[in-house]
């Protein structure tokens, strides 16, 4: 009886559908981290940066009506946090993985603390309208793919494009180039006149950007309102995405599908299976995230510079 | 045993018909102008103390002094790396302003680092790719650039595949790619520091040869050296620097090695040590088939086999990326070997941890010294009882001693000749040679039955790499084996008692230290086939 | 290097030179300094959050010594704090991101409330039991993260984060679960421990309890450790250069395993405390970010055994005078998670900045080189 439910139609598109839906904000996060990791730089602050950006978004959003305002503010919001990452590790040196914690923390207690601020006081819990499906009916009543592919909306359609973009500038463009070689050879980098320091700044905000409007995009886009703690450790688990992915951003946009998989499944078993406590079943990304880093641990070609911080000797 | 190196070099400056197609500077003002340039580091070290000098276009200017005399720091500032306190330089009546390596680039100044500065996971194309002149355009398009690279490869005699991957490279074709990127931006001006440290004899003379067309065609070459006769063979003038100040500078045909080595040092020292007989005893350490994998599973060590016996030193002389720094690995057991035995003493360590080959008599002095050799941001003290710390006297009943940690470290610094303010300073505040000495007293005051050593004299002035080879002469009288693993094939050949040259991961051949044929060794250590 | 700077319309020349050594009396300033610059900035929130900052710091102050009832619940809270945050303090010396402290705490809780609620164990054994079962059960969970990363390299950050959700989601589910309270079948909570089991309070008036013992004594044991123990040298040798360690016969691996082991079964010793000696019982929430806090606790305290026992104590200040800050349009939680952040970044920078001497120099007349 279960398996037939498992099996059916119904269940499965809405799976998939779900899957694309979940699979979204990691996806948009994980690939501006493969920007700040491509350059040298662990942003670990991923995370708060997503939880000011699904504030942030989901305030803009809230207040002016305007989809496209909140965007911006999630952006904007996202690419402070990461300016201020970029300034501590790529100017001052400072150790990222204690900075990044240090910005982790400051986002999310900016977060919950703006959030208290500007929302708090209502009686009444504030909650953004449900974004409109982007395409016409037609499309979205093709079987399977029109419910899976055209239902989305318009943010998860908007992070496709970015993906795509990212993943044409690291195989075509020569800029892309440049941000391979400053992660791989800073100093050989900075010898042949690429300027280090640019080059990482520039990937640190834009890994920002996306990971505010991937914030934005779970808050808004997916429960239409800001809970506190909202983004529930999405952003480190985009960041071990970024690892199984080996630092493409298709493949990376493959590993996320997986993992938006997890979850759909996860929410939908809970459902179905009485047995195991749902505990357990919210428990399972994490576990499948360990999974799959301890599975794709072998062959591991991470960009030779990541983590340390370049500077050059005696200027 | 230089005889041979010296008539080889002779060889080529007798070879100088281009000498004759030379160019000279028509213009008075010289191409290349350097005025007081002073640079300090952090801490008051000057390294650079009011350097002036002038270079003519299309000469090969050769700047030498010895490890720590401020030739790099002078040329890294030359290339924008580093901004000089005081001074300025001028290029071609410019004045070089708020310097960059862009800029560098730009004015058409080329350099070739002692570290390549390659992206190893990149192919040869792309690391020419990513260095191109801005504008740059948005999509990579490599035809063009593929075209010019061969036209280079061809007019310059310097044959690079573009699709090859560096990683994959030799690196004598690591420095051919470092080369045709400076030629590929119009280098006018190319900078080459320590160029022949990484190649075998032949290398260095096809090198000479491109150097040469190079100056023939207008280029102005600066060299960077602490090698005499290379210099003297290569240039058309000599500036000497020494402790960061120009000592003077000399035309090539007036200079003799007496002289130069006077300038360099500030006495009359060549380095030259006396290898006193010394019967070899039995065998002490013994390596048969030998293997080990890369961490992608390359095989890089092909089943090496030799023995080293007491009282005497075994050369293991080859071009770096053939097996020598694996084979010191799994020496040390920081690999595992995948084939063969290694037996010390008597004991089969091959499979042993490193801590049971140290106590087996394994002791090492690494080629990187600051990376495996010590731990730079402990002090002196402790890490001179880094292979100790948990043995008796150091630790009693559990708890370390520190008293007596300083104490040993006290006299051995005293034992060892180190320069410290005390024992209590950071080893990262010590100067290479002060370093090196200090990971020597280490090793020995293990009481080892083998010290291996790698590239022992690496970076150090010419007072530490005597005072490192007249220890390494002294443990071997102490009747203790040492493997010597060199790039640097007067240190080999002073030092060794026997030769092993290596090849690809095997042994090609093995010597007496004894009327060395030097160009069939270079030969050798490229590869070549001889019988 | 010296770097210069002229203003032209100043007299003066400002010349910046970079230091390569930390004199004792800037290592004791910079987090002193980083928790001023925290203080002033914390005025700026509590103004946005429509608080008068000068009369919030004062009712922190008041609510923190005021009296001898909230100088003890500072004491309650910076225990925890003292206790995790010198076991990160360690697993940072081993430069081992042990991120990873308030599932160590859960996992600590959930034994010793497990344990505790055993009706057939004798009462004297209880709490020894508790403590070694808690302890035993941080160090596992924590020696998870040591392991992957021994042996898969994998990313500590990221793994000892996985297992803190995992952890909480286990917490959850034992406590409306196999650990609940059969009286009260609608609350979250576990049963309440038998007296014997509770740490035993100190102070009759007052909630402070005898796991201020159990801080100073981990404050001490970590003195030996690190500084008089041949494995406190192996834990600093891995941290500054595991290449040269191991080379030098120290192994790596199982020094690694073993130090994460200890950073973790530390925090577990918290899960305790927090269950013994302050809510005697399994409750949601039970670890109330102190594994977050003791990173900064860590930092601010230089890694050090005394540093964290200070910064510990600040923290827990900090902690407890918030909530006496009134009529905040937020919530004292979301202010002190600021707080956290802004200090920990505030120290880093403050360290750096301090490596930088300025000298401010009467200008010299024109015409000299500079």
């Amino acid at each position: 009886m279960i398996l037939d439910k498992l099996f059916s139609a119904a269940f499965l598109i809405s799976l998939f559908s779900a899957t694309l839906r979940m699979a979204g904000p990691i996806s948009l996060a994980a690939v501006g981290e493969v920007f700040s990791e491509r350059s040298g730089v662990l942003n670990l602050g991923l995370e708060g940066i997503m939880l000011m950006g699904a504030f942030a978004g989901f305030w803009g959003f809230f207040v002016s009506h305007s989809l496209a305002l909140g965007i911006l503010i999630a952006m904007s919001s996202g690419g402070l946090l990461a300016l201020l990452m970029a300034y501590l590790t790529v100017t001052l040196n400072l150790n990222q993985v204690l900075c990044g914690l240090g910005i982790f923390l400051f986002g999310t207690g900016m977060a919950r603390f703006l959030d208290r601020l500007t929302l708090g006081g209502s009686t009444t819990p504030a909650i953004t309208p449900t974004l409109l499906p982007v395409f016409p009916l037609a499309l979205r009543k093709i079987p399977w793919v029109g419910p899976i592919i055209f239902e989305q909306n318009i943010l998860i359609y908007l992070s496709w494009i970015l993906i795509l973009i990212a993943f044409f500038v690291f195989s075509r463009t020569s800029i892309g180039l440049r941000i391979k070689a400053v992660g791989e050879n800073p100093q050989a980098a900075d010898t042949i006149g690429i300027n280090v320091k640019r080059i990482r700044y520039a990937c640190v905000i834009l890994g920002g950007m996306l990971g505010g409007v991937a914030g934005m995009m779970v808050s808004v886009g997916s429960l239409s309102m800001f809970r506190e703690n909202v983004t529930l450790g999405r952003g480190f688990i985009a960041i071990a995405i970024v690892a199984f992915g080996r630092w493409y951003p298709l493949r990376t946009f493959f590993g996320a599908i997986i993992f938006g998989w997890a979850y759909a499944f996860q929410f939908r078993m809970q459902t179905f299976n009485m047995t195991i406590p749902h505990e357990f079943m919210f428990m399972f990304p994490y576990i499948f995230t360990l999974l799959v880093m301890v599975l794709s641990a072998k062959g591991y070609i991470a960009p030779k510079a990541l983590g340390t911080n370049y500077s050059r000797e005696g200027s | 045993m230089g005889k041979q190196l010296d008539k080889m070099l002779e060889r080529i400056n007798k070879n100088e018909v281009m000498n004759t197609y030379r160019k000279h500077g028509t213009s008075s003002m010289a191409y290349l102008e350097i005025c007081e340039v002073t640079k300090h580091f952090p801490g008051g070290v000057v390294a650079l103390d009011h350097i002036s000098l002038s270079v003519e276009k299309g000469e090969i200017r050769a700047i030498l002094g010895e490890n720590g005399a401020g030739k790099t720091t002078l040329m890294n500032i030359l290339y924008g790396l580093y901004q000089p306190d005081k001074g300025k330089m001028i290029l071609d009546g410019k004045v070089l302003q708020g310097h960059t390596p862009q800029k560098a680039l730009n004015l058409g100044i080329g350099m070739v680092h002692q570290n390549f500065m390659l992206v190893e996971a990149f192919t040869v194309l792309e690391n020419i790719l990513v260095g191109l002149p801005p504008p740059q355009p948005l999509l990579l398009t490599s035809t063009r650039v593929e075209k010019r690279i061969r036209e280079l490869s061809r007019k310059y005699n310097l044959p690079v595949d573009c699709q090859a991957r560096i990683s994959d490279l030799s690196v004598g074709e690591q420095q051919r790619v470092e080369i045709v990127k400076a030629l590929y931006r119009d280098a006018q001006l190319i900078i080459l520091d320590e160029p022949t440290a990484v190649l075998t004899p032949q290398e260095v003379e096809v090198l000479f040869k491109v150097l040469k067309e190079m100056a023939a065609q207008g280029k102005t070459i600066l060299f960077i050296s602490h090698k005499l006769k290379e210099v003297c063979s290569i240039s058309d003038r000599i500036t000497v620097l020494r402790a960061g100040k120009v000592i003077g500078t000399i035309p090539t045909s007036e200079a003799t090695h007496h002289k130069l080595a006077d300038m360099m040092v500030g006495k009359e020292v060549i380095l030259k040590l006396e290898r006193p007989t010394c019967p070899s005893g039995k065998i002490v350490l013994k390596v048969s088939e030998l293997s080990a994998c890369k961490s992608r599973g390359v095989e890089v060590l092909k089943g090496v086999s030799f023995v080293v016996r007491e009282g005497e030193i075994l050369g293991v002389a080859g071009v770096s990326g053939n097996g020598q720094l694996e084979l010191a690995e799994v020496l040390t057991g920081l690999i595992p070997a995948t084939r063969g035995k290694i037996i010390l003493s008597g004991k089969d360590i091959t499979g042993s941890l490193p801590r049971g080959r140290i106590d087996a008599g394994l002791a090492y002095i690494p080629g990187d010294r600051l990376r495996w050799g010590c731990i730079p941001d402990f002090s002196v003290a402790n890490n001179l009882v880094l292979k100790s710390f948990w043995k008796d006297p150091f630790t009693i009943h559990g708890l370390l001693q520190p008293q007596k940690i300083v104490g040993s470290a006290q006299r051995l610094i005293r034992e060892f000749d180190i320069r410290t303010p005390s024992s209590k300073v950071e080893v990262k505040k010590l100067s290479g040679g002060n370093i090196q000495k200090m990971i020597l007293a280490r090793e020995m005051s293990l009481g080892p039955s083998i010290l291996l050593a790698a590239q022992p004299s690496r970076g150090l002035d010419i007072a530490a790499t005597e005072y490192i080879w007249q220890r390494l002469l002294q443990t071997r009288e102490e009747k203790k084996g040492v493997l010597l693993i060199s790039e640097d094939l007067e240190e080999i050949l002073t030092l060794s008692d026997r030769i092993i040259v290596m090849y690809e991961g095997r042994i090609r051949k093995e010597m007496p230290n004894e009327n060395v044929d030097i160009n069939k060794l270079g030969l050798l250590m490229a590869g070549a086939e001889i019988g | 290097m010296l770097k210069k700077f002229e203003i032209s319309f100043l007299p003066i020349s400002v010349s910046v030179e970079k230091v390569t050594d930390l004199s004792p009396l800037k290592k004791i300033l910079s987090p002193l300094i980083a928790l001023i610059l925290g203080l002033l900035i914390g005025a700026i929130l509590i103004l946005l959050a429509g608080s008068n900052p000068l009369l919030g710091y004062q009712a922190l102050y008041e609510g923190t010594f005021g009296s001898l009832d909230s100088f003890t619940e500072v004491l309650i809270k910076a225990i925890p704090l003292v206790i995790v945050g010198m076991g990160i303090a360690i697993a940072f010396q081993a430069s081992f991101w042990n991120i990873g402290g308030e599932g160590q705490i859960l996992m600590g809780a959930i034994m010793a409330t497990w344990i505790g609620t055993m009706k057939f164990l004798p009462a004297p054994l209880m709490l020894p039991l508790i403590l070694l079962g808690s302890f035993v059960a941080g160090c596992l969970w924590g020696s998870i993260a040591g392991i992957f990363k021994s042996k898969f390299g994998l990313n500590e950050v990221i793994v000892t984060i996985m297992l803190n959700y995992v952890a909480i989601y286990l917490q959850i589910y034992m406590v409306r679960g196999p650990l609940i309270d059969k009286s009260m079948p609608f609350w979250p909570m576990s049963e309440y421990l038998p007296s014997y089991a509770f740490l035993p309070r100190l102070l009759s008036t007052t909630r402070l309890h005898a796991g201020l013992f159990l801080a100073i004594g981990v404050i001490i044991s970590a003195w030996i450790i690190l500084y008089h123990l041949p494995f406190g040298y192996k834990i600093q040798a891995i941290g500054l250069n595991p290449s040269a360690a191991q080379y030098g016969g120290i192994n790596v691996g199982w020094t690694l395993i073993l130090t994460v082991g200890l950073s973790g079964g530390l925090a577990g010793l918290v899960g305790a405390n927090e269950i013994c000696g302050v809510h005697h019982r399994l409750l949601d929430n039970i670890s109330a970010g102190y594994g977050y806090t003791a990173i900064v606790v860590a930092v601010l305290g230089h890694l050090k055994p005394l540093g964290v026992l200070i910064a510990g104590f600040f923290f827990g200040a900090l902690i407890v005078g918030a909530d006496s800050i009134k009529q905040m349009a937020t919530t004292p939680a979301a202010l002190v998670l600021v707080f956290q952040g802004m200090i920990l970044i505030l120290v880093l920078v403050i360290d750096v900045l301090f490596h930088y001497h300025i000298h401010v120099v009467r200008k010299k007349e024109k015409g000299e080189s500079t």
